[in-house]
């Protein structure tokens, strides 16, 4: 928490703006309607869209049309960040107006994160690579070397050691401890890692899912991982959710098998998706107020919302849509 | 009515250009007029709202304000992205000294409150940046809370700017990307073309022209009467087998003179625009006099995973003569979802003048090389806007278990399918109009089209159906559009099931080899010798020209007893064009012309 405020002082902003960021705002990135054609006659409204009531309604923000919006988030000093297939996009204004940072050169950005210690650092996980900025977006540097294969999925930057950053690549987990200067194989070879979580507890203890491999675990900060897929039906898994309050508590997100749930720190997995209407559950995110709430987005269902703790779900919102990101601040 | 009658005129001095020959410099260039015309009345006189009305009334002069209100009314609910902001940017500079200011303002206001997506591939990047440089340019420094991306007009045009010179070196160095399609070529024409014509920035004007006769000589050196030859990075059905129905074809009626008179919206703006093709690149176009081979090394779409290589090479060939064109890619995946890896073309029987063959593949691995989204859901993400895509009977398809080999006439295609794979056959397109389509005892497939004729020798044992009417509202498991909603009837499939597999392609004119009949005979003695077991695939074949032809699965070719290589392979090889690979040059020639396009110092040299 000290971070947290500092880091706010540090960025200048109003205290109107202070007040604003201490809410609990959800951010939830809408990729695509099922309805859309690109160039054809229709205008779906997705994109970003914000909640202020743990998931419970929403409000659209930010561009109207399909610019294929994956993730947003936000800083510290309450900037938002898109990653949208536009490039990087950036709201100092809680979305009322939106600028793109990128250039031409940066497109299909998967994930945009921001630094937990300094929210002028942002890195930009694409289809072609890492892109960071450390004036607030004003400029962009590619940041690949000591990559084999670019395609960066998603990135963890290690809140203990924020020069630590973690990409999920289709070689498997690259760490940098340079922020980004350079990158080196950090472990599961050859498996295809779809993203990276770290416990809220132990900073050490990492989580990675797999295209193909279910869930790893590593102990020691991405030196070694291990396997942990007791009673997991679903070895694709998009994303991770750790509750807060109980990181013994963790969510998957999978392909097919809608959501699981572990409650010792994902030694086993059971099942938890009774009202998932679509099995294909690509975000979620635990409310950290009221841990019992859960967001799930699914590919092509809209967004799910449980209130407890997965065991059930209702449908949301967004019918038919791809709900690709979901984060808290 | 004045105006009618004029277009009813236009109609009778604009003949199809079916049996089009090359005609002198004044000639064409009154035709060429004829045909702006033509478009331009047809526009006019169009009860529609659309851009393309709005631009021809404002070029016209007429009905101007029936055209600022059409202009207004057409801007309240904007959308399509790249493709709303060519027509718009296109309507607007034809009208830009006519239209009120409140329109102007209503237009000046779309671009900085409508956000349209910047897309994901070449040919959207074309349009949008080519668009935004010139609006940026109609509207001068203001700052980013006047544009729709929050970025000043300076770093629009910026943007744009180096976006459009970097795609001219790219594309001059290691080949398009998105290459010779026919269904695409429209795209890059008009963004170049409104370039070429309306970029106040000179260099950026420069760039747009050379540009615009990059693209034009790269389909002219592979036309034939209206119609684009060889392999192709993507092409959609209907026009895969009815090649005249590509937008492309719709340009080589304008700037050629051949192929079918239309009033296609995709070439309206460059017919408004004023632009006239370099005589050279006519000449390329329309001159089959002599009989020739052009290569072409161009490169794959960007792979963004599972593959080694952002942009690997595509080699491309195509035999030309005046009857028919043999073109092919070399096989593999070089385009998702849209690839042609070959085909032969012919000037006789209307629409239907092409025989091909494919294997019908489709996948989320393939999907996933070129689009970000999750694997195991893109081909559903696909189908959604692409409905032929997983549908068995498809007639456009990239696989990694095709390859092709192709010397002068002479074609082979070699299948090696993994069991399990979408899906497990090939398919051959015969169209229903051919004179003759025989089954010779040897196995020789011989088929007549005109002064064309065909042989398709299949490596393995196959069956004949006929292509039935598609029912309009087909519809696939997830509820959309299965195929086209076109009905055909009477075309040829056919259908071999075995996963290895191939043929072999012969393709003679009378003027080349004399009657049907001797083409008959010539195969009759050319059968192929074949090995096909998993993982050993091949085949040994003396051509019908006593040529020697070794091919074996994937990509072991030899040419009497000498390995081709293709990776020496240049960016164009032929009679008309040349360009090494890096050059960003192109020189074109033709009898005792020659003009060099010179895109490092971005000059034009004869």
């Amino acid at each position: 928490m000290g971070s947290w405020l500092v880091a706010i002082l540090l960025s200048g902003v109003l205290c109107s703006d202070l007040l604003v960021a201490q809410q609990e705002t959800v951010y939830m990135a809408v990729l695509n309607s099922r309805k859309h054609r690109l160039g054809a006659l229709d205008n779906p409204t997705v994109g970003l869209f914000v909640s202020t009531d743990a998931g419970a309604t929403w409000q659209h923000k930010g561009w109207t049309g399909y610019i294929r919006t994956f993730y947003s988030e936000a800083g510290l000093d309450g900037t938002i960040w898109s990653g949208c297939g536009n490039g990087v996009l950036r709201s100092t204004d809680r979305g009322k107006t939106w600028r793109i940072t990128t250039g031409g050169d940066v497109t299909e950005v998967l994930k945009v994160k921001v630094s937990p210690s300094n929210p002028k650092t942002v890195y930009a996980a694409t289809a072609y690579g890492v892109f960071k900025s450390t004036d607030r977006g004003e400029t962009w540097q590619q940041k690949n070397q000591g990559f084999g294969k670019p395609f960066v999925a998603d990135l963890l930057i290690d809140r203990s050691k924020t020069k630590r950053v973690f990409a999920a690549t289709e070689e498997g987990v690259f760490l940098s401890s340079n922020g980004g200067d350079q990158w080196r194989f950090a472990g599961l070879q050859g498996k295809g890692v779809r993203f990276i979580a770290q416990d809220p507890k132990k900073a050490d203890r990492l989580f990675v899912g797999t295209e193909e491999d279910g869930v790893n675990i590593s102990e020691d900060g991405g030196k070694t991982w291990h396997p942990s897929n007791g009673g997991l039906g679903h070895l694709t898994v998009y994303v991770i959710a750790i509750d807060p309050s109980d990181s013994t508590k963790i969510y998957l997100g999978t392909h097919g098998g809608g959501v699981y749930r572990s409650n010792d720190g994902g030694k086993s997995w059971t099942q938890k998706s009774h009202g998932l209407q679509n099995p294909d559950v690509h975000a979620l995110s635990v409310i950290p107020s009221k841990s019992n709430i859960i967001l799930a987005g699914t590919l092509n269902g809209g967004l799910y919302r449980s209130i407890d703790g997965g065991e059930t779900w209702q449908f949301n919102s967004q019918e038919e849509a791809q709900v690709w990101g979901l984060s808290v601040q | 009515m004045k105006s009618l009658l004029v277009f009813g005129c236009l109609m009778i001095l604009c003949v199809s250009g079916a049996s089009a020959q090359m005609v002198d410099r004044a000639t064409y260039l009154k035709e060429f007029q004829q045909r702006v015309k033509y478009l331009e009345t047809a526009y006019d006189t169009s009860q529609a709202v659309g851009f393309y009305q709005i631009a021809a009334h404002y070029k016209l002069n007429s009905n101007i304000r029936q055209a600022d209100s059409m202009f207004v009314q057409a801007l309240k609910v904007p959308r399509g992205d790249m493709f709303w902001m060519f027509p718009v940017i296109g309507a607007y500079l034809q009208g830009v000294d006519k239209m009120s200011p409140e329109t102007k303002a209503v237009v000046r206001n779309a671009w900085k409150t409508y956000a349209p997506y910047r897309g994901d591939t070449e040919n959207h990047w074309a349009m949008y940046y080519a668009s935004l440089f010139l609006a940026a340019e109609q509207w001068p420094n203001l700052p980013g809370s006047e544009w729709y991306n929050g970025k000043s007009s300076d770093e629009n045009r910026e943007e744009a700017r180096e976006y459009l010179f970097d795609w001219a070196r790219i594309t001059t160095t290691i080949g398009q990307g998105e290459f010779d399609s026919p269904d695409y070529f429209a795209e890059y024409a008009i963004s170049t073309i409104l370039l070429a014509q309306f970029a106040q920035d000179p260099q950026v004007k420069q760039l747009g022209s050379m540009l615009s006769e990059y693209v034009f000589a790269d389909f002219a050196a592979e036309h034939l009467d209206g119609q684009y030859l060889g392999g192709f990075s993507r092409i959609y059905q209907p026009a895969v087998y009815k090649p005249l129905q590509s937008t492309a074809s719709a340009f080589a009626w304008l700037y050629f003179g051949t192929g079918e008179r239309t009033t296609s919206g995709w070439i309206l703006l460059p017919a408004l625009s004023g632009y006239e093709l370099p005589e050279i690149i006519y000449q390329i176009a329309l001159d089959r006099s002599k009989t020739y081979i052009h290569k072409e090394r161009k490169r794959v779409r960007n792979v963004i995973r599972y593959g080694d290589e952002k942009n690997p090479p595509v080699y491309k060939y195509t035999y030309v003569t005046k009857d028919y064109g043999i073109g092919s890619l070399m096989g593999g995946i070089l385009q998702p979802i849209q690839q042609h890896t070959w085909g032969v073309r012919y000037t006789y029987g209307r629409p239907y003048t092409t025989i091909f063959g494919l294997h019908p593949y489709w996948s989320g691995l393939e999907l996933g090389m070129f689009f970000p989204e999750e694997v195991k859901t893109l081909i559903a993400d696909v189908v959604a806007s692409k409905g032929t895509y997983n549908n068995p009977d498809k007639w456009t398809s990239a696989s990694p278990f095709e390859r092709t080999f192709q010397h002068k006439n002479t074609l082979i295609a070699l299948y090696d399918i993994d069991p399990g794979t979408t899906a497990e056959h090939i398919n051959g397109f015969f169209p229903r109009n051919l004179e003759e389509r025989i089954v010779d005892p040897t196995g020789w497939i011989v088929c007549k089209a005109g002064d064309t004729y065909v042989g398709w020798y299949p490596l393995q044992e196959y069956e004949w159906k006929e292509e039935l009417e598609t029912p309009a509202n087909s519809l696939n498991d997830i509820g959309r559009p299965q195929l086209e909603r076109v009905r055909e009837t009477g075309n040829w499939r056919l259908r071999s099931h075995k996963l290895q597999n191939g043929y072999v392609v012969e393709v003679r004119s009378k003027d080349e080899i004399g009657s049907f009949e001797r083409f008959r005979a010539a195969l009759k003695k050319s059968v192929p010798k074949r090995t096909m077991k998993p993982g050993d695939v091949s085949v040994d074949y003396t051509s019908i020209g006593g040529e020697k032809m070794h091919f074996r699965f994937p990509d072991e070719r030899k040419l009497n007893g000498k390995v081709v290589d293709l990776s020496r392979t240049k960016l164009f090889e032929g009679p008309f064009l040349h360009a090494e690979v890096g050059s960003q040059k192109l020189t074109m020639t033709y009898k005792n012309k020659k003009r060099v396009l010179d895109f490092k110092t971005l000059t034009v040299k004869e």
